[in-house]
């Protein structure tokens, strides 16, 4: 009788320890996604109807056949194309863009970098409801980036999944150099590697560590002059082949890829020899530049609106600092001609806005941009799904519906492939199975 | 052969005493003639107006004079000659322009070359305009001291200066230019060096260094201010005990202070602490100005940063809003406040706060001045023989007398019967250097 009991006492208490502190799991949440059309990121045509099945944030069937759970939500999007979630390969997340240059510039050195994250929020949060609902963000600082990536995963606040490269590796001048145009010495000291300005092969790798401990995904460096900095030409070559090499090297032992910002030839070339993953921009890149890139597999990230945003400021107007506009107008006469060259030739084109430069939220865009270039509809859409999921190395997560991807799927009005300005009109946007904007239209 | 020695020894010795020496220069004499004379001492003009000038110095007035012979004779006409006017309230270092935002980012973008360079400009205006002396009481890095020294050594055109080598307050206070921008963008705290002190010891630390690197009056910030941008414009800060240290120490060291003050309790420890002169004193209180007198305390009114300030906010030029609220609220009362301190007798000295508004529109603070009740005798008096003595120059500048330094202007007509006039001199010497003459059209 005793012993009895007692195992059944102990029984209870099993089972008592055994369910203690774990709340029961929750049932998974299913959808069913419904419209139109649908276009998977890699078919060369959208297909009809478009059914998708999502469960527990994963997508787990496609198409008419496609079974649903018992349970499962139906969402009935109307006459409208389900995609992968876009996804932009460079953007700026913690730049506030701005018609007053000026105020600008005084912002970024008067406002907290808590007060700065904050304001990043509401980019992350804008740029996902337009419909990316991953991004790489290629440049930051104060850790920004790193702390709004963590945030966003965690569910804190809403926002693309981000791959983020903490810093981008400049020379001292060069484009990412944060104190160019600053008088010497304002600072307390000069530009070091721990903020990503780095001079010599042995500084480049100690930079790229710091990064990599830092939290960075990828590595990003500056290549090449910029538009945006007040000191420099806009395409020299900034950093030697040995620089380049070094990077590079450390980042893929590290296993991070890595994207330059090159506008001129030469620092594409140096970047594309030293096994660069991605060259952004590319304005001025000559025909043997795109060869190498097309031989090595290396991506062109135009960044179309990012002289789009240009020339809608000198349109209007608005004050650039001069050696910025001699520098933008070069650059926005260039880059669109470079661009259909790398088209006829075949070279892998991922689609990167420089979100930042031009208003957050607008990065749709590009889509157009780039087809009125002479891209196909269909391609420019791969552009922005499956090859820049290739680009960011996540190709078995993202950048298509098919099962066992994430459940990232927006929906536009009518059919992008036919009129792919419909980019510009997402209305519902989910993200692992989690949805953020549905708006269908009546 | 003695004879041959006698001579050769002879030209030896003359050549020896020629060697190496400069002739020495003639003696350049001016006699300078107008119809009006204001010498800053007595309470009427002294007509007609006639000055002897010798070499820097003034020779001789008026009816006294002698004229020797070989002087060059300037006849001015129907003007007034004045003493050269002095500003004690300049920052000939910096130039507010229509764009703050501009002007920020230049603060933090240009050289120290180059911002020493732009302030040549500044000098030469100021001087042109009539001031050959300025108390310039505040610039970044020190370049008011090199600013001084290449005027004094004549590599540029400005007016005599003494400079505070930077203003000296507390952290986060009006004085400290780093206020405003977040946390560790400079790589360090703001200290000593950049003027900003903590506690008694660091203010008297703060006081050697401007002295060691060449200031000629201290100047501190004993109370918020308008252009800063992050403190309310009248609270005090600095304690009791700091502004006793620092004036403690100036005083040691034999430099007078100036206190930028706009608030009433900020005042009245300034003055207990033994500044001699309040800067700005927007909202200063009855007892405030009641202790001033009984201390001898100068009151410089700055009426043309109000001036400079409205004019910006009728054009509707951006100020960040902290700035605009403030501005608004120290123009309101500080008006008053000057009549109040005219009505009980208190020393008003003539300082503009040049930058905020213009350079070389200094002279248009004797109007501001008289249109609140000033007498224009009085207003003149104060940009000359009271400037003077609030300076410690008194021996050299700010009257007409024989003796003193030739720092000499002219306007046209009358200033007593009109102030105005004193914003049209048209003659200007400095230590008898003549910089402007445009009655014969000849300006250098």
């Amino acid at each position: 009788m005793r012993s009895r009991t007692v195992f059944v006492l102990l029984c209870t208490l099993l089972l008592a320890v055994s369910g203690y502190g774990q709340s029961p799991k929750p049932p998974e949440k299913s959808y069913l996604l419904k419209a139109a059309r649908l276009f998977d990121g890699k078919s060369n045509a959208v297909v009809s109807p478009g059914v998708v099945v999502v469960t527990g944030g994963r997508i787990v069937g496609v198409g008419p056949s496609a079974s649903a759970p018992a349970g499962a939500e139906v969402i009935d999007l109307g006459d409208a194309t389900l995609l992968p979630g876009f996804i932009d390969a460079h953007t700026h997340l913690s730049f506030q863009h701005s018609d007053d240059y000026k105020q600008s510039r005084l912002d970024s050195l008067q406002k907290t970098v808590a007060e700065q994250s904050l304001e990043a929020s509401v980019n992350a949060r804008v740029t996902l409801m337009a419909g990316f609902t991953t991004v790489r963000d290629v440049g930051s600082r104060d850790f920004i980036d790193v702390g709004l990536r963590n945030a966003i995963a965690s569910g804190t606040i809403p926002g693309p999944r981000m791959l983020v490269t903490v810093h981008a590796l400049s020379a001292t001048g060069g484009h990412c150099d944060f104190q160019g145009g600053y008088r010497e010495g304002l600072f307390g000291h000069e530009a070091n590697p721990s903020e990503g300005v780095i001079n010599g092969a042995d500084q480049a790798r100690y930079a790229v560590r710091l990064d990599h401990k830092y939290g960075a995904d990828m590595i990003k460096v500056c290549a090449s002059g910029g538009v945006l900095s007040p000191t420099d030409d806009v395409d020299t070559p900034q950093l030697t082949q040995e620089e380049l090499n070094a990077i590079v090297d450390e980042a893929h032992a590290l296993r991070r890829k890595t994207a330059a910002h090159a506008h001129g030839a030469e620092a594409a070339k140096r970047a594309i020899r030293a096994g660069i993953d991605s060259i952004e921009h590319g304005s001025f890149l000559d025909d043997e530049a795109l060869d190498m890139m097309k031989q090595h597999g290396t991506y062109l990230v135009p960044t179309l609106m990012a002289v789009q945003g240009l020339q809608e400021q000198f349109d209007r107007g608005i004050y650039v600092r001069p050696s910025i506009a001699v520098k933008a107008h070069a650059a926005i006469n260039a880059v669109r001609g470079t661009f259909q060259k790398a088209l006829a030739k075949g070279v892998l084109i991922g689609l990167g806005t420089d979100a930042g430069v031009y208003a957050h939220g607008r990065n749709a865009e590009e889509f157009h941009q780039m087809v009125d270039l002479g891209m196909k509809s269909i391609d420019a859409l791969k552009a922005g799904t499956s090859a820049d999921a290739a680009l960011l190395g996540l190709s078995d997560k993202i950048g298509s519906i098919e099962p066992a991807k994430f459940a990232d799927i927006v929906a536009v009005p009518g059919d992008p492939a036919q009129n792919i300005r419909q980019t510009e009109h997402v209305f519902f946007v989910m993200k692992e199975g989690v949805i953020f904007k549905n708006e269908k239209p009546k | 052969m003695l004879k041959l020695l006698w001579f050769w020894g002879c030209v030896m010795l003359l050549a020896a005493s020629v060697n190496g020496q400069q002739p020495k220069p003639a003696s350049k004499t001016y006699v300078l003639k107008a119809a009006r004379l204001f010498d800053a001492r007595s309470n009427t003009l002294i007509a007609p107006g006639l000055i002897v000038v010798t070499d820097d110095k003034i020779a001789g007035i008026a009816s006294a004079a002698s004229i020797p012979p070989g002087a060059e004779v300037i006849d001015l006409g129907d003007a007034t000659l004045l003493p050269g006017f002095i500003d004690a309230h300049t920052h000939l270092t910096g130039q507010s322009t229509d764009d703050w935002k501009q002007d920020t980012l230049d603060g933090l973008q240009k050289s120290m070359a180059e911002q020493a360079l732009d302030a040549t400009a500044n000098a030469k205006k100021t001087l042109l305009a009539g001031f050959t002396t300025v108390r310039d009481v505040g610039a970044p890095q020190r370049i008011d001291v090199a600013l001084r020294n290449a005027i004094r050594d004549k590599i540029v055109v400005g007016p005599r200066m003494l400079v505070a080598a930077g203003a000296i307050g507390s952290a986060g206070g009006h004085c400290d230019d780093s206020a405003g921008f977040r946390a560790g963008l400079f790589g360090r705290e703001s200290g000593p060096e950049d003027g900003v002190a903590n506690g008694p010891d660091q203010m008297r630390f703060a006081v050697r260094l401007a002295h060691k690197y060449g200031a000629d009056v201290i100047k501190t910030c004993a109370s918020g201010g308008v252009l800063s941008l992050t403190d309310d414009v009248d609270t005090p800060q600095l304690t009791q005990e700091e502004l006793n240290a620092l004036v403690d120490e100036a005083h040691a060291l034999r430099l007078k202070v100036a206190a930028h003050c706009h608030g009433s309790e900020a005042a009245k420890r300034a003055i207990r602490a033994g500044v001699s002169s309040l800067e700005h004193g927007s909202f200063f209180d009855d007892e405030t100005l009641d202790m001033m007198k009984e201390h001898g305390v100068y009151f410089v009114p700055t009426l043309m940063a109000i001036v400079g300030e409205q004019e910006r906010i009728r054009r509707g030029l951006y100020y960040p809003p902290t700035i605009l609220a403030k501005a608004n609220a120290a123009d309101r009362a500080a008006h008053l406040t000057f009549q109040r301190a005219l009505a009980k007798g208190v020393l008003i000295g003539f300082g503009t706060d040049a930058a905020v508004y213009p350079h070389g529109r200094n002279a248009e603070e004797f109007n501001e001045m008289v249109k609140l009740g000033m007498r224009p005798i009085d207003a003149l008096k104060s940009a000359t023989s009271s400037d003077a003595q609030l300076l410690g120059l008194a021996d050299k500048i700010g009257s007409l007398e024989a003796g003193k330094l030739a720092d000499i202007v002219a306007v046209p007509g009358d200033p007593l019967q009109n102030i105005r006039q004193t914003e049209h001199v048209f003659f200007v010497m400095k230590e008898g250097v003549i910089y402007k003459n445009e009655k014969t059209a000849d300006t250098r």
